[in-house]
């Protein structure tokens, strides 16, 4: 009971220094020094003799990088494993060195597609067309509910996600690739996506009412919105898409359209 | 002065959440846009900032080892500028500050790769402590990483705070009404191009791991 109740501080100090794992982000090892920074206290309790523990802390040294979220998972595996090491049970160090590199590459696929290209920009859709519908309501006082509508409902996610896959990570340390693949991300995604093009309708036909103001505007707005479309899928980078977009702006000014 | 000091501390703050710490979300447009235009005095020009530049930077993401333009500078300053500036054409206004600020945002990016170049040294720095068995210095260096960060954000927003303030209100009686009220066209065009975006970024040929 003892040592349950160690493991579970242990894992929540790694929790809290997994916040850290690009603090001093390098273009030599990447995420080296964040990942020794995250084991440091296990490895000090784990080695007392400094002799031996400057030689693990050094092996964690070499090159690490993974998507900032995913890391807990690696951790949690990694700390397990790292324990078993000093207990003499069938793991080498090469062992550890193999797992952080082969593990990294897919689960930064999982990070980045999930987090970063959909989760993210779900909920700052969402917050979004909140501003869009309260912008004009004078009376309506909740200018601070689109920013925290968006931070809550995305670190609802991912917050207890970096808890939960430390603590299954230590436990099925392997087996958690069975955990992931049936965690389903792709079905995840794909129904977050379409959800995301609803929303999308929806706020675009909200703007058109509301923020064009006679039909010819509803026309040219339509007709904009697609040609960005457009411009966004042969990947027009953002900047041109910016200035452009101000160039033409002033160009109807100019010719007294607008 | 003593306004702009508070901005600049509490910007350099948010700045650690870009990457260094957290990943909390605080540093995107749609949460920095709202929060600097209260502290300048007006939400909605910052709300509606921030939504543009969430917008339209939707799909840019520190994949691997790249890294995007700053979008978290490009808010924070149009927002500062654009309401510490003078006029009446409000949204035009805002408008000069956001274009202003875009090469800002690449500058920033500029200094966080040079500044990603410098950490090397403390990662040699740790490696010779635990040579002599200093592994504090493991912990000493991430505290050094953040406070780098912090002060290289500190030093970033108020410069160019001032200098962005002084370029904007010489530069701002020079422009003529035609081109600010195409300046306001393009504020209510830009929000457009980000719904743009962010189909693109919902498109369904952009995963490739899951196929």
């Amino acid at each position: 009971m003892r040592s349950m109740n160690g493991n579970k501080k242990m894992l929540f100090t790694i929790y809290w220094r997994s916040f850290f794992i690009q603090a001093l982000w390098n273009f030599e090892r990447m995420q080296n020094v964040g990942f020794a920074y995250g084991l440091l206290p296990l490895i000090r309790m784990l080695y007392p003799d400094p002799e031996k523990r400057k030689e693990v802390l050094l092996r964690h040294l070499g090159f690490f990088n993974v998507h900032p979220y995913m890391v807990t998972i690696i951790f949690g595996i990694v700390a397990s494993m790292e324990k078993d090491l000093t207990e003499g049970k069938s793991v080498t160090p090469e062992e550890i060195t193999m797992l952080k590199a082969n593990m990294a590459g897919p689960l930064s696929a999982i990070g980045d597609t999930f987090f970063w290209a959909t989760w993210r920009p779900f909920t700052a859709l969402l917050g979004a067309s909140l501003i869009l519908f309260f912008y004009d309501v004078n009376t309506f006082r909740g200018t601070w509910l689109p920013p925290l509508f968006f931070l809550v409902s995305y670190n609802l996610i991912q917050l207890p996600f970096r808890y939960w896959s430390l603590k299954i990570g230590f436990q099925l340390r392997g087996r958690i690739v069975r955990v992931i693949a049936g965690m389903e991300f792709q079905r995840a995604v794909n129904t977050i996506r379409y959800a995301g093009l609803f929303v999308l309708a929806i706020v675009l036909i909200y703007y058109l009412a509301v923020f064009a103001p006679g039909f010819n505007e509803k026309v040219i707005f339509g007709a904009f919105f697609l040609l960005t479309l457009l411009f966004g899928y042969v990947r027009v980078p953002p900047l041109i898409l910016f200035y452009g977009t101000v160039l033409l702006a002033v160009g109807l000014a100019w010719l007294g359209i607008y | 002065m003593l306004r702009t000091v508070m901005f600049t501390l509490v910007a350099a703050l948010v700045s650690l959440d870009i990457t260094v710490f957290g990943q909390f979300m605080v540093s995107r447009p749609l949460v920095c846009g709202p929060l600097f235009g209260y502290l300048a005095g007006d939400i909605k020009t910052g709300l509606w900032i921030g939504m543009i530049v969430e917008l339209i930077w939707i799909g840019s993401i520190p994949m691997g080892a790249a890294i995007p333009i700053d979008v978290t500078t490009i808010t924070i300053l149009s927002t500062i500028w654009s309401i510490a500036l003078p006029g009446d054409q409000r949204h035009g206004i805002a408008i000069l500050a956001l274009a202003l600020a875009l090469p800002a945002g690449a500058l920033f990016r500029q200094l966080d790769i040079a500044l990603r170049y410098f950490n090397i040294r403390i990662v040699h720095w740790i490696e010779d402590g635990l040579e002599q068995g200093k592994d504090g210095r493991i912990n000493r260096a991430i505290h050094i990483g953040l406070l780098l960060v912090f002060i290289k954000s500190f030093i970033f927003y108020i410069t160019l705070s001032y200098a962005g303030i002084w370029l904007l209100s010489h530069l701002l009686p020079h422009l003529s009404e035609t081109l600010l009220s195409g300046f306001e066209l393009a504020w209510i065009l830009l929000p457009l191009v980000g719904f743009g975006m962010v189909v693109v970024n919902f498109r369904s040929d952009k995963f490739p791991y899951f196929r």
